[in-house]
């Protein structure tokens, strides 16, 4: 279930945020808010049905958690502990997630898409079915995941690991492709189509 | 408003499940497959299928359709009635479909196939193969191509930026993220 409540500013075609009638920019004490959702997020084992749109989350672990169907889109989310983290229809997208580690996590449907991904790591994950199109990574490992269905389309990957992964049905086209390490990966099974570029 | 999507293996498909809040009637988009794990889902959320809505008549899309019925007494929406055996209801733009307590926005947007329609409800824009994450449905010739593309430029790219797109494949988006790396969008506009 998703709370797509409208923010209650005049206007606004924001999203409100979770336990606010408003968007995260409307919200008269973002610090307080934050500290009270790092809070929640902290004590909880299964984050749902959230809404954190545009909040800045560092320095916390998260390992192991179960997240299902939460938007954390244009969210900044820096030195984060995601290992062994389960998720489920998660909107990340536009968001910039540094130096954030997602090791031998289950992620399907997550949308990523137009975010900017720098020094993450995300060996020996599932992640199914996952919207990294736009995406602008740098620094990056995926090596000995099962990418299956997921789309890079239009993405912009520099120095970014997918070493021993699945990558059927995987989608470049159009992406700009920098120093990436495809070794012992199936490219076979990926479309690089048109417009996807190697260097 | 409770949402599920639900991956079919059989064609590499999604499925999504609309409900309320606690147990009651709900309506199922694109069965393409009725197995046990979707029965399962439907079940443990107490959850009836009372209405079913396709976006276009293709197999992946409406194979779940036969053993549905054999379980839910179901009412089937969709825009080309004469194209399924179990006759369903015809729907169009010129009114939403109403679903008990849900009612959902037609968009009719041709080019992938003749009868091909997106649904839309509370920011959730059901796509079925009209519009995908960085891609657009497969069409057999350059006329409907333009068709589908011109389709989703007044219907779909119209609509608000934060609407949440749920494909019939692949991974979910949102308009903004097709609006700014389609290449098919960006490339035509």
């Amino acid at each position: 279930m998703f709370l797509l409540q409208t923010c209650s500013v005049a206007g606004c075609v924001e999203f409100a945020v979770h336990h606010r009638d408003t968007c995260f920019s409307h919200i008269p004490d973002p610090a307080r808010y934050d500290q009270e959702i790092r809070q929640l997020i902290s004590r909880t084992d299964t984050l749902a049905d959230m809404n954190l749109s545009f909040i800045e989350l560092s320095e916390l672990d998260l390992s192991g958690k179960n997240i299902n169907r939460c938007i954390l889109s244009h969210a900044s989310i820096q030195r984060v502990n995601l290992n062994n983290t389960r998720i489920r229809l998660l909107f990340v997208d536009f968001a910039r997630i540094n130096d954030c580690s997602f090791r031998a996590s289950n992620i399907h449907n997550a949308v990523f898409a137009g975010a900017e991904i720098e020094a993450c790591d995300f060996t020996g994950s599932d992640i199914m079915r996952c919207n990294f199109c736009g995406v602008r990574c740098r620094d990056t490992l995926f090596d000995e995941s099962n990418l299956y269905a997921s789309r890079f389309i239009a993405s912009q990957l520099s120095r970014v690991g997918f070493q021993d992964c699945n990558l059927k049905q995987v989608r470049f086209e159009h992406a700009d492709i920098s120093e990436a390490d495809f070794r012992y990966s199936n490219t076979e099974d990926a479309n690089f189509g048109i417009g996807a570029k190697q260097l | 408003m409770r949402f599920f999507s639900y991956f079919s293996v059989l064609h590499f498909s999604n499925c999504y499940l609309v409900g309320p809040d606690g147990p009651g009637d709900a309506v199922l988009i694109d069965p393409g497959v009725f197995d046990e794990g979707l029965l399962r889902l439907i079940e443990d959320k107490q959850l009836y299928v009372r209405y079913v809505l396709i976006t276009h008549v293709h197999h992946g899309h409406v194979n779940g359709l036969q053993t549905l019925q054999k379980i839910y007494d179901t009412t089937i929406f969709c825009f080309d009635p004469e194209r399924l055996e179990a006759p369903p209801l015809r729907v169009g733009e010129n009114k939403p479909v109403t679903c008990g307590e849900f009612s959902f926005q037609v968009l009719e947007t041709p080019g992938h196939s003749n009868d091909s329609v997106c649904f839309l409800i509370n920011g959730l824009l059901f796509t079925g193969d009209s519009l995908s994450a960085g891609s657009i449905g497969t069409t057999a010739t350059g006329y409907e191509q333009a068709l589908l593309l011109s389709s989703i430029r007044k219907k779909i790219l119209t609509l608000k930026q934060n609407v949440l797109i749920f494909p019939g494949h692949g991974p979910p988006s949102r308009l903004e993220i097709e609006r700014r790396f389609n290449p098919y969008l960006k490339e035509k506009i």
